[in-house]
């Protein structure tokens, strides 16, 4: 059983990994200094190589993502996940079960998955469960550095 | 023979100091430390310079072509090699590089449209900010006078910064916090008065 989610867990840590420095997903600037990040991407990502089927939820069935904001929509409506607390996302996290903590944005949602604690030692900003950040940043941040509540509400999913 | 008694020995180690943490001036050519400062940074600083250099330069010369440039890894690679072969100033550089690099394909899967503001900034590492600060500074270099910037070290910027984006806040319970995390960090930068743009004449 410890063996079993101790291999979970590094299964989750690698997906994120991979994500994290994947050079498709570093946030890119144009010339007019508008921002092109991959946080819906790099979700699909992760749930792939964590080997969790999200189809019709994170991506279609040709594999292709949906933006944040549907990603999040389907999440909130789908039978096989359940918002939980940032508590418990960091608990499961821990697990190395895949939870998402995501904010629906006016212009476009972020979503991010939970990192399990301990891995780390260079976790930027303090409070709040620990992201995976792929975003305006890529990197292992806690919740305070990635999303403020000023912007919408932070909902974390788990599955059932 | 005069010779230098240990106030005067003092006074040369601070002036010496002081110009070494002083920002480069806004004008004249690359010092071999500007390549040297491109060259030691990381992947991640040089996207974040690049960042820092777009959001100063975009006020100071509002975009006239439907064009956009992309600044990416190629971008950063080109940026390399003519810094191996150029003494020009590095945000001219930088500028150079983009404009040769082709625009990359519009990412359908992607999110656009963000901005450099308050989030980003608490999202970045300390080094990460000293990177966008220095590329203001390179936007500078190459603006004339259509961008000033007060002479301060690239550290004592970005501590105003995370000051006046009340970084610390991390409950987000100062209100200072929420209601500057929209500001982008180009504004942030002229609300502390680290920067001026005057309004480039039109060609």
């Amino acid at each position: 059983m410890a063996q079993q989610q101790s291999s979970q867990i590094q299964s989750l840590v690698d997906a994120q990994n991979a994500a994290m420095s994947n050079g498709k997903y570093q946030p890119t600037t144009d010339s007019n200094g508008n921002l092109t990040t991959h946080c819906s991407e790099a979700a699909c990502a992760i749930a792939k190589g964590t080997g969790t089927n999200l189809t019709g939820i994170l991506y279609d069935a040709k594999g292709n993502n949906y933006d944040a904001n549907t990603q999040i929509n389907n999440l909130a409506n789908s039978s096989g996940y359940h918002a939980v607390t940032p508590e418990q996302a960091q608990a499961l996290a821990d697990k190395g079960v895949l939870v998402f903590g995501t904010q629906h944005g006016a212009r476009h949602g972020h979503i991010a998955s939970v990192r399990p604690e301990g891995v780390d030692s260079n976790v930027r900003g303090r409070s709040g469960p620990i992201l995976a950040n792929v975003g305006i940043f890529n990197g292992v941040a806690h919740q305070s550095a990635v999303m403020t509540p000023a912007h919408g509400a932070i909902v974390y999913y788990a599955p059932n | 023979m005069h010779r230098i008694n240990s106030t005067s020995r003092s006074f040369f180690v601070l002036v010496a100091l002081l110009l070494w943490f002083m920002p480069h001036s806004a004008n004249g050519q690359t010092s071999a430390r500007d390549s040297d400062v491109w060259r030691s940074f990381s992947s991640a600083q040089k996207r974040y310079a690049f960042f820092g250099f777009i959001d100063c330069r975009k006020p100071a010369f509002p975009p006239t072509k439907t064009i956009r440039y992309n600044a990416d890894d190629r971008t950063y690679k080109r940026v390399d090699e003519l810094a191996d072969k150029s003494t020009n100033p590095m945000g001219q550089l930088m500028l150079d590089a983009m404009k040769e690099v082709p625009p990359a394909r519009a990412d359908v899967h992607a999110e656009h449209g963000s901005v450099d503001d308050g989030m980003l900034w608490r999202g970045l590492l300390d080094q990460e900010k000293q990177a966008y600060v220095q590329g203001v500074f390179w936007c500078a270099q190459i603006s004339n006078a259509n961008t000033t910037i007060s002479q301060q070290s690239i550290q004592q910027v970005v501590q105003k910064l995370n000051d006046w984006y009340v970084v610390t806040d991390d409950d987000w319970k100062d209100p200072r916090s929420n209601a500057r995390v929209d500001v982008p960090v180009i504004s942030a930068l002229q609300k502390i008065e680290v920067l001026r743009f005057t309004a480039a004449k039109a060609k």
